[in-house]
């Protein structure tokens, strides 16, 4: 029997994606499995955010296979969704909602049942009281990020796909998101984060993908075997 | 999940959104107020020519400003990825185009109605008349099915305000033609009978439009 662990959640095979004449993503391949917490690195425009909007279904792919939860994301991706947690570049919120009636929409379409208990869970781990009757477009962009990022972690997921959470944070948001992601490591669930902030989550990744000039030029669980 | 329950869900986030930004419903009555003002002035509104042409300005009025009022509003779909929000929910592309749909439908329906008496009063006709609820409970059905469906499809696209007026006018056309010639019809005190046609004709339109866009929804949200 395959130990929960070697499970692959996530697997990515051979994927390609051009813009016109300018590729992206050139033959991109990993995989990921349950509980890990996978870090994709590298610097502006090297194809961090295409490579996770691929994976989210936002945009298509021009070659590869990619599946989650061992099911194809071109067919069944609707199926394997309530188990996804998305925290996009943009806030995917409403700037004429408060951050309570954001949070509550998206509980709405996610079916949560025990919505009040849930919701409030969320706001006092995400530390949001403050801000949560205000509306999105009275907040700065490191207030709109914190509930952004609260926003993926309110279906319960059992894997969370961030993209830069932590841009735009200050000192004590990034901590509050860093004890956020280790507690939901310790229970299972898989992470998959693109930041260009190696030192911050590197000593927590159990896999560093370093993206550059839209190719993954290194797989690696060691820092010590980081080709920059 | 039920998905009346996430329809509903849908429509009523919008229409709370549309009541706090004042934007979409204050964008169909005031433009339609005034292109029948305008009309009022220029033309002797107690000719019989002039009423023969009243149906035509009612519903170019309500077309053209529905058409300003969908960009502005999709617009506010995709200023943060609001709508990549719902994609990305667990809820079926099918949902999101109902929920959208019924919110497009319930503003336009809105419009409609409010410009009723409006053109009553300015051209000094009745059309405060059943026969008209219906007529425009009916188009607006086709507007708004034919206005989500291209609204949505044209929101990755850079010019979406020019590209969603070049492919929403040529399909609503006829719906335009049945809305012009029924109030015609109806402002000379016809029978049921003779707008009868008609009626089945946007009926019809409103059913194969309804399950074309639902058909090829999913297909247009895939980059």
């Amino acid at each position: 029997m395959k130990n929960q662990k070697n499970i692959n959640l996530l697997e990515v095979s051979q994927l390609y994606k051009s813009f016109g004449n300018k590729k992206i993503l050139e033959n991109i391949s990993f995989e990921m499995g349950k509980g890990e917490f996978v870090l994709i690195t590298g610097s502006n425009g090297s194809g961090k955010t295409t490579l996770i909007r691929i994976i989210s279904s936002l945009c298509s792919h021009d070659e590869g296979e990619i599946k989650i939860f061992q099911t194809s994301l071109k067919k069944e991706f609707e199926i394997v969704k309530s188990k996804i947690g998305f925290g996009m570049h943009n806030s995917m919120m409403y700037d004429d909602f408060t951050g309570k009636e954001n949070l509550e929409y998206s509980s709405d379409l996610y079916g949560i049942t025990n919505k009040k208990g849930n919701l409030k869970n969320i706001v006092d781990r995400f530390e949001l009281t403050e801000i949560l009757d205000k509306k999105i477009k009275y907040l700065s962009q490191g207030q709109i990020k914190r509930i952004a990022n609260a926003k993926a972690f309110l279906n319960n997921p059992k894997l969370i796909i961030l993209d830069e959470p932590d841009s735009g944070l200050d000192k004590q948001s990034q901590e509050i998101l860093f004890r956020e992601i280790i507690e939901e490591k310790k229970l299972g669930t898989s992470i998959l984060l693109a930041s260009h902030r190696l030192e911050k989550w590197i000593d927590i990744a159990d896999q560093v993908l370093f993206m550059k000039n839209s190719s993954l030029i290194n797989v690696t669980k060691d820092r010590k075997n980081l080709i920059f | 999940m039920n998905p009346f329950k996430t329809i509903w869900n849908i429509a009523k986030r919008d229409l709370i959104l549309e009541l706090r930004r004042k934007e979409v419903l204050f964008t169909i009555l005031g433009f339609s107020t005034l292109v029948l003002s305008i009309f009022v002035f220029s033309i002797d509104v107690n000719t019989k020519e002039t009423q023969k042409i009243v149906p035509a300005i009612y519903w170019s009025a309500i077309i053209f400003s529905f058409t300003i009022a969908l960009g502005r509003r999709f617009s506010i779909e995709i200023e943060n990825g609001a709508f990549e929000a719902l994609i990305l929910s667990p809820i079926s592309k099918d949902i999101i185009f109902f929920g959208k749909f019924t919110s497009n439908f319930i503003l336009v329906l809105i419009s409609s109605v409010f410009a009723l008496p409006i053109t009553s009063i300015l051209f000094n006709i009745n059309i405060l008349k059943i026969e008209y609820l219906l007529l425009a409970i009916i188009i607006s059905f086709g507007l708004s099915t034919l206005g989500t469906f291209f609204a949505i499809m044209s929101i990755k696209v850079r010019a979406r305000e020019v590209m969603l007026s070049l492919v929403f006018f040529p399909a609503v056309t006829p719906l335009l033609f049945a809305g012009v010639d029924c109030m015609d019809k109806i402002i000379q005190n016809n029978n049921f009978s003779d707008i009868q046609s008609w009626i089945f004709f946007v009926l019809f339109y409103d059913a194969i439009f309804f399950l074309i866009s639902l058909l090829l929804f999913d297909h247009i949200l895939q980059e």
